[in-house]
This record gives structure tokens, sequence and C-alpha cells, in this order.
């Protein structure tokens, strides 16, 4: 039910104006207020925050359905109340920055430095995770965003921002940051696989080649059933940590694991789609540069896999290696 | 969301199967790796086996235990166990497991193509615990391996018998069998309309075992070539009756039990991957003090982390075509991407632990360079991964086409 809503709302909604709204730089008003009309956008936000508190499960299967018709869109949109899935207060949109290389100077209770990208509605105020940090600082002064052009993802609005020395107001624990961030990333890595693929696919099927329907070559088809392969992986990965997320578990290392190989998938599927379609793949008629680019800046977001290997690797000594019940596995692939 | 919770008898069994892992399917398997032979026939640990009640219809049930008392509205549970237990089973020690007594990989085209009379005959005997029963599979020719459609084996009729030659090759348990599922040609000229499927018992003139394999792995279990001069089989056994084999039925049953066995074997190497990682991982513990700062530690926990989340994942996979069969779903796609997916994974498991293991990985530690020989094969068996990527493609992209016509015409 709820899948066939975020489906139908992406198709109808999205999928008609990918260029406007990329070109736009920005959702129009009245679709983020109609996408919230939906009820979609609460559905995984916790009642108490005034949500459906059908949990992180919901949440993924609404945006890998508008993933798979506008990864920017979808973006902008799971931006909006991501801050109120970490916090479970809302707070409004707030920037998010993972800063696992020491960019950030942070000393007495105070943040500076530059922070070349984050995406979302600009409301001056931040979340950060600090390097080596075990819980992520919540700032509501001293940010100053400049718009930024970003190398892809444009509906979803990019900014550089500059902490001056930004009073600390709270902290929040790394692990709701971690898990929530890379959930939505990879969420919507394996939405951009899943339509990178069905283009390529239904490309592929209508091309002719030396006599032969382009697919029908086995340099080709291989192609398509590794694309196949790993899109179904990284599906099966993401709705397996959103599981974890909501059995209340520690999820980090699951919701890492969902990160790492959606992000890998997304840069190999997203890569060959635009190979399949030649020198076509390689302008903007087709959405496979698109594609392409979204996956590219997506997989380098909050750490990007290096640091999702960084947070698992801290696991990975403890982990048990019994067969964990129950799992999960749902539905038909679309 | 669905939960693969088992039931509280498949629990208890999945405890004995741990206990059992540990104290004979490990010990053993390294046993007849380091003897490079398999268990006998008539070794303890078999009749072991059949008390617990586990061997008898075999680790990779079809059935709920032969329970006719199932609500037949709710989806079987049959294949999800089999993947858990198949995968537990493998974890200890995948040699041994397929030596376990049972159908084996002949229980599948019998399930799927026989008769009733012909399950109840053929199947039913591995209910009784009296003496190890075996059953096998018998596909694969020397010049007919991933082109099924090749085999060379002929059947011809003659009064209410029919008459096999050939000769099979790699064919596992096939010397200690109670029968062996044949697969063979009516008319070599048809391809594949013309294979049939019959049900060799143990004792018929004419079957000969020719030769037993030498193999790098998994020596636990015996793998034999055998042929057939003229074998007189009667028409009771051809799987299905004569009328089954209208249309393509007997390559297409074959092909149906691929996919009921390919995520079983897949998932077999998740098992293999897991025993690999958890050996790297207890070297790790024991050997080297992590919080120290030698930079390749740091490298080291992240490739250990990176090397479970792709076992995680690959056993996602497995689960998902065991999930589909148990609700009646097509899963042909879904068991080839599983099946070609997993062994690769469960190559690089093995192979990271012994690279984990630096210096120590090579000067012969027998337990992960045994995992490493054993693995392998199940990048080969039902299908190799070349295969699997046809079947993908022609499920994706209906492959290979016919040359200038549109290719999705339903």
């Amino acid at each position: 039910m709820i899948r066939s809503t975020a489906e139908a709302f992406a198709r109808s909604e999205l999928l008609p104006k990918v260029r406007d709204h990329e070109a736009a730089q920005a959702l129009p008003a009245h679709l983020s207020k109609k996408f919230d009309d939906t009820g979609l956008g609460l559905a995984g936000v916790p009642e108490t925050a005034g949500g459906a508190g059908l949990g992180a499960f919901a949440d993924t299967l609404v945006y890998y359905e508008l993933s798979r018709a506008d990864a920017g869109a979808a973006f902008a949109l799971g931006l909006s109340g991501l801050g109120l899935r970490i916090f479970g207060l809302n707070t409004g949109p707030v920037h998010l920055a993972s800063d696992i290389d020491q960019r950030l100077e942070a000393s007495g209770g105070f943040v500076s430095g530059k922070w070349p990208l984050s995406f979302g509605r600009e409301t001056g105020r931040a979340l950060v995770l600090l390097s080596g940090s075990d819980s992520a600082v919540f700032i509501e002064t001293g940010v100053s965003a400049t718009p930024c052009r970003p190398a892809a993802l444009d509906t979803a609005q990019g900014w550089t921002l500059s902490f001056d020395k930004a009073p600390v107001k709270k902290t929040v624990p790394a692990a709701a940051f971690q898990n929530h961030t890379r959930q939505l990333a990879a969420t919507l890595l394996a939405g951009l696989s899943a339509c990178a693929l069905e283009y390529a696919r239904a490309y592929t099927m209508e091309r002719k080649t030396f006599g032969r329907t382009l697919a029908h070559h086995q340099g080709v088809a291989f192609v398509l059933a590794e694309m196949a392969m790993r899109t179904e992986a990284s599906r099966l990965a993401v709705w397996r940590s959103a599981w974890r997320m909501d059995s209340g578990k520690e999820a980090r290392f699951d919701t890492a694991a969902a990160f790492v190989e959606a992000a890998q998938n997304a840069l190999f599927v997203c890569d060959q789609a635009l190979q399949l379609l030649g020198g076509h793949g390689y302008m903007k008629d087709h959405f496979v540069e698109k594609y392409f680019r979204e996956a590219r800046v997506l997989s380098q977001l909050w750490g990007g896999v290096d640091g999702a290997l960084m947070t698992a690797g801290a696991f990975s000594t403890s982990l048990s290696t019994e067969i964990g019940f129950p799992e999960l596995v749902e539905g038909r692939t679309p | 969301m669905i939960d693969l919770s088992l039931d509280n008898a498949s629990r208890a069994q999945l405890t004995m199967l741990k206990w059992l892992g540990e104290k004979y399917l490990r010990p053993l398997g390294i046993e007849a790796d380091r003897l490079e032979r398999p268990i006998p026939p008539d070794h303890e640990f078999f009749l072991k086996v059949l008390e617990m009640g586990l061997g008898g219809r075999g680790l990779n049930d079809e059935e709920d235990n032969g329970k006719k008392s199932r609500d037949p509205d709710k989806p079987s549970s049959g294949a999800r166990r089999g993947v858990i237990f198949a995968e537990e089973a493998s974890y200890w020690d995948r040699g041994s497991a397929v030596a376990l007594p049972g159908p084996g990989l002949g229980g599948a085209p019998i399930h799927h193509m026989g008769t009733p009379e012909q399950k109840e005959r053929f199947l039913g005997p591995f209910r009784q615990k009296d003496r190890p029963r075996w059953g096998a599979f018998g596909m694969t020719e020397a010049g007919a391996g991933s082109d099924v459609a090749g085999i060379r084996t002929t059947a011809v009729k003659d009064g209410d018998h029919y008459v096999l030659n050939g000769s099979k090759t790699f064919i596992s348990n096939s010397q200690r069998a109670e029968w062996v599922v044949v697969f063979a040609t009516v008319d070599p000229s048809k391809g594949r309309d013309a294979h049939r499927a019959f049900v060799v018992e143990k004792g018929t003139p004419g079957f000969s075992i020719t030769r037993v394999e030498k193999k790098i792995g998994l020596r636990a279990y015996e793998t034999c070539s055998f042929t057939l001069d003229n074998c007189r089989i009667p028409v009771a056994n051809l799987l299905g009756g004569e009328a089954f084999y209208e249309g393509r039925a007997g390559f297409k049953g074959a092909m149906k039990s691929f996919d009921s066995t390919r995520p079983i074997v897949a998932v077999m190497s998740v098992g293999i991957a897991r025993a690999a990682w958890e050996h790297a991982r207890d070297f790790i513990r024991q050997n080297y003090v992590t919080d120290r700062p030698v930079p390749r530690y740091q490298r080291i926990l992240e490739r250990l982390a990176l090397m479970r989340m792709k076992i995680d994942h690959a056993r996602l996979l497995c689960w998902r075509a065991a999930w589909l069969a148990d609700h009646k779903k097509p899963n042909t796609l879904e068991a080839s991407i599983a099946k070609a997916y997993a062994p690769p994974v469960a190559l690089e498991a093995t192979r990271l632990g012994l690279e984990i293991m630096a210096d120590a990985g090579i000067t012969g530690d027998a337990y992960l360079d045994k995992l490493y020989r054993d693995v392998k094969v199940l990048d080969i068996v039902e299908g190799t991964q070349q295969i699997q990527r046809i079947v993908i493609a022609r499920r994706i992209v209906d492959y290979p086409g016919v040359s200038g016509e549109p290719a999705d015409k339903e």
C-alpha cells in the first residue's frame, strides 16, 4: 500500500518533470505540499514526533520508489524529515555533515571551518558528526550557507557551509546519525540502480546492431545480467538494514553494509547503463548521464564508502557468525 | 516483511545439526581431505545420523517432513528450511554434508516430475532407519556439462522397458546410491524435447561404475563416472510416465529441479564463506592486538567487514529465491542470481582469510587451505556463473532472441 502510493506519486508527479526540477534546483513548493498530503513523508517518523510510526522499513519503501523515478527529487523530499528521524524532535530541516577527515575544528564547545557541500532546504541549523566522535553536535547559530552547484542532485539544493565559532547546542548519539543518513543514501542508490538498469534494458531492447537486437549480443546481455544481480543485491541489503533498524538492535554494521553494497553496485550499474547507450549515453537527451553523476555524489556523501567501512571495521571482530533470525524478504522485484 | 523464523521442530533439528557438525561433519571432512578418500558407506557416523532423524529424507527436504497436515493455503517452508540447513551443514563441512544419507540432488526431479506412486516408491524408503540410503542425480556427461541439451545417453523403447546406453560423469554418491536419476534422450536429433528422466536402480545389469574421481577438495563424498550398457529400465521407472513428456516436459522438469537446487548449492558456498570468515576473525583476535597503531590493522578490519557484508548479502539472495519457491512464485531468475553471486563471494572469503594471515596463511594452515580448495567447485556445479548469466539474460531481455526479430513478443 505504502509502496504503491509512493510509486504512483513518483510516476505522476516526479518523472514527467525530472529535468525541470533539476534546472530549477528545487522542487516546487506545491509538490512538497502534495507529498506531505499523501502522508508518505511522515510514514517512518515516530508517533511522538507527529509521524505514523511505521519505522525505517516504511521509509525505505517510500524513498526507494521515489528514487526509481528521480533520485534528486527523492533526496530533496527525504532530507526534509531526516533531522526529525535522527532527533525525534521537530527541528525542521538541518544541514548534515559527517567529518571523517578532521576538516572542521572543534574545541571548547565551538565548531569552526568550512564544509564543502550540504544538501537540503536552508534553515541555518546543522548537525555535524565530528571525526572520531561518538556523538553528533547540533548547531543553531553561527552557520552561514552559500548556494553552490553540486555535481548532481541539483533538485535537492546544494550549499557550502561556514562555521564561525558556532556554539554546540546539544549532542545526539552518532548511531542515530549514521544509521539514518546511510540508510537514506543506500536506499536512493538502490533505487537509482533499479532505474538505470531499466533504462538501459529498454534502450538495448529497442536498438539494433549487426542485424540483431543490441541486448542479444552476449557481451551486452551478460552486462545486463550483472547489473540485474547487483541491483537485486542492493535492494535486499537496504531492506534488511531497515529491518535491523526497526528491530531496535545495534544496526550500524548493517546500515554501513547496505550503504557499501548499494554504493559500489550503483557506481557499476550507472556507469554500465551509460556505456550501453554509447554516444547517446553521454548526452543530456537521455537520463543515464544523470544517473551516472548521481551515483557518484550519493556514494561520496556523509563519509562515503571509506567512512562506512571504518564504522563497520570497528564492529567486525565482535560480530557473531550464527545465522540471524528472523530476516526479511518481501514482495516481488518491481 | 517476512518472518523467516523456524518452527520449534526445525529449531531442534538445527541444534542437532550443530552438534553433529562439531562432533562429526568437520572432523570427518578434515580427515577425508587428509586421507584423500570419501567417508566409507559403512561408517558408524551414517547410522548415527539416521538415529537422529537427520539423514532420512535429506537435508534438502522438499516436503514438510512428509506431513500432509499442512494448511494448503499457507505457504510451505520447505525451501527456506532447506537453505538454512544446507548452509549450516556446509559451514561445518560441505564435503561431509553431501556425503550424508538421503536422496540428495536426485530428490528434486522425483519430487517435481514423479507420479505419486513413484515418489512413494523411490523416496519412501528414505524414511526407514535400518541402514543409510543415498540417491543420486545423473545429468552430466563427459561431452555435456553446461550444455545440458547435448547429452548423448540414449533410451530406446523395447516393449515395457527402455534400453539405456551411454555414460555419465562427475556424479556424486553414485556408487553407493539406491538409484540414480538418469537423463537420456529418445532421439538425439531432437535436442531437449527428447529428454527423458529414468530412475536407474542399484544392481541393474549393465550399470557399472568405471571411475572414482580424485578431486582437489570436497573429498568426503565420492564422485564417480558410470556406464550404462544395454540397461533395461521398466517403463514404471520413467519419471512422470509417458504422457508427461508432451512438449518439453523432460527438459523443463530438469530445469525446474535446478530452480530448487540452485539456491541450495549457492547457500552451501555461503556456509563455507562463513567458516572461512570466522577462521580469519579468530586468527585476528588471537594474533593481532588491533588497537596498536599498526597501519595494516585498520585495513584488515575493513576488509574483514567488507567480506562479512558480501557474505550476508549473498545469503539474502539465496533466501529470497527460497522464499519465492515456498510461495509458489516463479524463481528461476532469483535462483540464478543467487547461484551466480554467492560462490565467487565465498571464494573471495577463503582467499581473504589466507591473506589476513599473511605468511602464516601459506605455511599450510590446513583448514583454510582446505576451504579454499573445497569452495571452488561450487562456482561450477549446478550451472557455472557463466551459465547463470545466460539464464538471467534470458529472463530479463529474452536472450538470445531471434536475429532481426523484435525480442519482447509475449
